[in-house]
């Protein structure tokens, strides 16, 4: 698990260079965003020591009210929550802000790996795993649409999740091609919808021909512009002020401009050790709820890596997704680090179990 | 199920790769016009604001340089094509009309396809010699221009102005870019001291160099950014403007300084071959080098800092004409490709000879190791020496500079008025070496002074393991080791000041922009290395040099002067060898010797004469300074002034200062303290410096009480209001009479008066 800290590291470092300017500017503290997400990073340690050395079958029991609770969190944010950025997604509780969308993604792989390995029994007969199945969209779904309310891409993120637990506990591979496929036609209903998610799909084509283009086209200058190595750490210009949101979702273009394809490549390499790590405690886990549970948090933290850089690259149309640790963002970090507590639980019990 | 999760693993590395190949994608195809755009709008969309350079000030407050905020006018070629139709015409017509520009070469800026979309194009104002930027004033009356009628409402006006005001509304796509410009309303006065900034106010050379980051200040900026929403949003960050530097120069003093310098470079300077056309270089000066510096003994101040190679801070590479000929320029720059040459000839001459020059000192240094000697007590006043023209020093028979003469039997003081190196060799060698070492170091020498200029030298001294007695011998008298002009006037106002060592310093203050102090450099005495006894043995001996010695020719009329002469034969940096007929002459001294207010160091290097060795060019030039000098800082004339004097020294009676009258005297204040330079200054009884002394006060009969009602001085009544006031002691047999007042020497109270007459109350 050093990997995690290392990511954390990273994650620290970049975050202070790509927002000790907008943090200077907005706050007057350069440190501002770093201070913060200090403070987020201990709490998440705390947290992902005390869950992993928890037994995680306790958890099991947990499930259904931490799921339960999430509705109830995500129905809250909806009538009381504070909007920042225009959006409504954060709950204040005394000074502490926190948004119940990321705590709701632990809580649907908690809650899956419950479902399942509860039907676990029953696979084979192909009755109960359909039943499984819908039972499991129906399981979701709530939550799917009380996120997907005001933040599409956490309601798509949590979908995917589903997606690839039920994938892996599923032994067959034909029914999840036609749900692939009616996901896209699902996607496409929805975007022609609204007029403005078309028009994101046409800035996605051009986005130097649109003014809400210019995160995107940004971004890709701030790429652009790092080429081998970068300009050095702390050395790029596109923070100041041009790359909106430089700490956020676009701090992978920072990324690129101050270290280059290398620390690209670096940070990809870090993201795919982990989820290795992740893939052989799913394969070694001493039951079906732990090896779901673990093959859930790999597709989480996978989901929102690819997705992120293929916003920042312009590969998809721009939806707002952060890079997992290292993005600002304390709900964030501490849910993913509650998340790696899980992963260590398992991996931690198996191994027990061996010796 | 594990192959599947190998298969969702397999799926995310194909996708994480293909994402990696899209970032190295973009970075190939369009890294570098990405690249480009990033530089490009950094410019656009955030502009900074400039802080504006600190002033340097002399110490009375007048403006030595300082910056002034000018403006660019830029015009945006883009925008004013993007609405050609209604912008173009009128923006071409007020700028032609309103700044008498070029019509067509203004059009064809704005439409040309090179730049037509650029946003950013200087426009040329001015004339083509005169500098291309507009003043503040320049840039509000267009600025008003442009506003005349925009308030008015249309009704008002006529057809014509109604026509003029939607013309001036129509003009688009011009703006002013503000940036500062460096001044230095005194043109080439201090300049080795100043220095200069370059246009893009960075500090290059002297002070501007030194104190360059005080003075530059922090710029701020502007920027726009783009929120969540993508609205557009910009935030100020105000400059801080740089800091002022208050020196303790004078600038009125340093203007007497120059003009000696000057005097001197038109006597002796000129080409020899009688052509007159003064292009010869070097020739045309008077030396290779003159250097200058005035400091305050008491505060480590300097006062005037000058050599001979000051250039118009406004210009400065223009020096260059004044060094070298048509030729020798050419061939510097033609000596390589990047005008390195060139450039290290220009920073040569940049150069501040009193700070980065070391050389021997000579026998200016002679003070200093009797002040030693005099201090650890290996020669007494009461000491004799024999002088027999030089001393074998083991196998080296050294001179004296009476050789083939010699000085016979002499005092210590003698010594010192001869400047005998027999008996200074006597002295060393009676101090040892490693005590000789320890005061060498104590005053400072072979280790830099400190002093806030760049590129100070700390000059090469022997040590303990390099020093024989040859070495000891030689170094005694100033040659062997090499020092800056400013360790030795350091040194030497430690001597006669009563033996505190002031770090010498240009910048008295550093004031932000409110005024305030940030730094204050008053407080710069570092160490007591002699005692105040040593050094008033030392001022008496001094005096004398002056006086009766081989200092005569700097008597300066009316004024108690103490200095040394130094005349030091000059080493071939080639070969090492004694370099026949090269000298530097020198001269160092302090007025009024009994409480030196000023000390004034002159040093002539390789003066354009026949007989270098005449020490009389530096004696000259220091008495033609001081002769200035000396009045404008209220030294009061003491001395007095008789025709065969003037006779002697040449000077006629217009050049030489009128004697002050005025006679001090010794009075308490009513809280118990002495004054000992108590004066009578337009009916009141104040202190040197001009305070008034509380409780003191003269009575109808012109008698002078101090703050104990003690009798103390009484001053003539009779005589008409403009004469300056006449103090008499009245422990004097009888008045003192007007006509006699060349008479007037020191007229001290006895202080064990004083304490008797308190012992009376």
């Amino acid at each position: 698990m050093l990997a995690v800290l290392f990511l954390c590291g990273y994650g620290l470092l970049i975050l202070y260079s790509a927002s000790s300017y907008n943090g200077q500017v907005r706050f007057g503290d350069s440190a501002w965003y770093l201070k913060k997400q200090f403070f987020a990073m201990a709490l998440g340690m705390a947290a992902m020591a005390g869950i992993s050395s928890v037994d995680y079958h306790v958890l099991k029991k947990l499930a259904g009210p931490a799921y339960v609770l999430s509705l109830v969190l995500s129905l809250a944010v909806l009538l009381f929550g504070d909007a920042y950025n225009g959006s409504r997604r954060w709950l204040s509780i005394g000074p502490l802000s926190f948004q119940p969308a990321e705590y709701a993604k632990p809580a649907v792989i908690l809650l899956l790996a419950g479902v399942v390995s509860g039907n676990g029994r029953n696979t084979r007969s192909g009755q109960s795993r359909r039943g499984m199945t819908a039972s499991v969209f129906l399981a979701v779904f709530p939550i799917v649409a009380l996120v997907g309310k005001n933040n599409l891409s956490t309601a798509v993120i949590i979908l995917g999740i589903a997606m690839i637990m039920i994938f892996v506990s599923n032994p067959k591979y034909l029914p999840f091609l036609w749900m692939i496929l009616a996901g896209i036609g699902f996607l496409a209903v929805f975007l022609s919808l609204e007029s403005y998610r078309l028009e994101r799909l046409a800035i996605w084509r051009n986005p130097e021909l649109y003014e809400k283009g210019y995160q995107t086209m940004q971004g890709l200058y701030a790429i652009g512009s790092g080429g081998l190595f970068g300009l050095g750490l702390g050395n790029g210009l596109q923070k100041l002020g041009f790359v909106p949101e430089a700490q956020n979702d676009m701090i992978f273009s920072v990324i690129c401009e101050e270290l280059g394809l290398f620390g690209a490549v670096l940070l990809i390499l870090l993201f795919l050790l982990l989820l290795w790590r992740f893939m052989v405690i799913a394969t070694h886990a001493p039951d079906l709820f732990g090896s779901l549970m673990a093959a859930g948090i790999m597709g989480h933290i996978a989901i929102q890596v690819i997705l992120n850089i293929a916003v920042v690259t312009n590969t998809i149309p721009n939806t707002g997704i952060t890079l997992p640790f290292i993005s600002y963002g304390g709900t964030s970090m501490l849910f993913l680090l509650s998340e790696m507590g899980l992963a260590l639980s398992v991996s931690r019990s198996r191994s027990s179990r061996v010796s | 199920m594990q192959i599947k999760l190998l298969a969702v693993f397999a799926f995310v590395l194909l996708g994480l790769i293909v994402l990696l190949l899209r970032i190295a994608q973009i970075n190939i195809t369009e890294g570098s016009s990405y690249a480009k755009q990033v530089l490009s709008q950094n410019n656009y969309d955030s502009e900074t604001l400039y802080a504006r350079r600190g002033e340097i000030q002399d110490s009375n407050g007048r403006v030595l340089a300082y910056s002034e905020k000018v403006y660019n006018l830029v015009i945006d070629c883009y925008a004013i094509n993007q609405d050609q139709e209604n912008a173009l015409e009128p923006t071409i017509n007020v700028l032609c009309s309103y700044f008498g520009l070029d019509e067509t070469a203004l059009r064809s800026l704005i439409l040309s396809d090179e730049t037509k979309d650029s946003q950013y194009q200087v426009l040329q104002v001015k004339g083509e010699d005169e500098e291309q930027y507009l003043t503040q004033d320049e840039k509000e009356a267009y600025e008003e221009y442009i506003d005349e009628y925009a308030d008015v409402s249309s009704s008002t006006l006529s057809e014509s102005e109604k026509e003029e005001k939607a013309r001036r509304a129509a003009v688009t796509g011009v703006w002013f870019e503000e940036k500062y410009v460096r001044h230095y309303p005194l043109g080439s006065l201090a300049s080795n001291t100043i220095g200069f900034a370059n246009s893009l106010g960075d500090g290059i050379v002297g002070l501007e160099a030194y104190y360059d980051e005080q003075l530059q200040g922090t710029n701020g900026r502007i920027f726009g950014y783009l929120n969540e929403d993508t609205e557009y949003q910009t935030k100020t960050i105000a400059p801080e403007n740089g800091y002022t530097l208050v020196t303790t120069l004078d600038a009125n003093i340093q203007e007497i300084v120059e003009n000696a310098i000057a005097e001197f470079d038109e006597t002796y300077g000129g080409d020899d071959d009688g052509d007159d056309d003064d292009d010869d270089g070097t020739a045309k000066h008077g030396a290779a080098n003159v250097g200058v510096v005035v400091m305050d003994p008491n505060t480590g101040g300097i006062l005037a800092m000058a050599t001979n190679q000051s250039y118009d801070l406004n210009d400065p590479d223009s020096v260059i004409y004044d060094w070298y000929t048509e030729a020798e320029i050419q061939e510097l720059l033609e000596a390589d490709d990047d005008g390195s040459a060139y450039n290290a000839a220009l920073y040569d001459l940049w150069g501040n000879f009193c700070v980065s020059d070391s050389f021997e000192p000579g026998s200016t240094y002679k003070p200093i190791t009797l002040a030693s000697a005099l201090e650890i007590g290996a020669v007494t006043t009461s000491d004799t020496f024999y002088c027999d023209g030089g001393e074998f020093i083991t196998d080296t028979e050294i001179h004296c500079n009476a050789y083939p003469g010699a000085h016979g039997l002499e005092t210590l003081e003698d010594a010192l008025v001869n400047s005998c190196n027999d008996a200074l060799m006597q002295i060393a060698a009676k101090m040892r070496v490693s005590n000789f070492i320890e005061y060498q170091s104590l005053f400072n020498f072979g280790k830099k002074t400190g002093i806030d200029l760049p590129n100070e030298s700390s000059g090469v001294v022997y040590t303990t393991e390099t020093m024989n007695e040859v070495e000891l011998a030689t170094c005694s008298f100033g040659q062997g080791f090499t020092c800056t002009m400013i360790q030795e006037i350091a040194a030497f106002s430690a001597v006669v000041n009563g033996g505190y060592y002031y770090q010498p310093h240009v910048v008295d203050k550093i004031l932000d922009e409110d005024g305030a102090i940030v730094k204050d450099n008053s407080q710069l005495l570092l160490k007591q290395i002699i005692s105040s006894s040593t050094s008033d043995t030392l001022k008496e001996y001094l005096e004398s040099v002056v006086l009766e010695g081989t200092g005569k020719k700097a008597r300066v009329p009316g004024y108690r002067v103490g200095g040394k002469t130094g005349t030091a034969e000059k080493i071939d940096s080639e070969t090492g060898e004694r370099a026949e007929g090269l000298y530097l002459v020198s001269f160092i001294g302090a007025a009024p010797i009994n409480d030196p207010e000023v000390v004034i160091y002159v040093v002539v290097d390789e003066p354009n004469v026949e007989n270098q060795a005449s020490n009389s060019y530096a004696q000259k030039l220091f008495q033609t300074i001081a002769l200035d000098v000396f009045p404008y800082l209220g030294i009061t004339a003491t001395e007095e002034i008789t025709e065969s004097l003037l006779v002697e020294l040449g000077l006629t009676e217009d050049e030489v200062a009128e004697v002050n009258t005025v006679t001090t005297f010794q009075a308490f204040d009513s809280y118990g303290n002495l004054y000992n330079d108590a004066r009578v200054v337009d009916g009141q009884v104040v202190d040197g410096s001009g305070n008034v002394i509380e409780g003191a006060y003269i009575d109808e009969d012109g008698t002078v009480y101090d703050g104990y009602m003690n009798e103390v001085s009484s001053i003539a009544t009779e005589e008409d209001e403009d004469e300056e006031s006449v103090a008499t002691n009245p422990d004097m047999a009888a008045p003192l009479d007007e006509n006699t007042a060349d008479d007037s020497d020191s007229t001290l109270v006895d202080p064990t008066d004083i304490a008797e007459e308190e012992e009376e109350e």
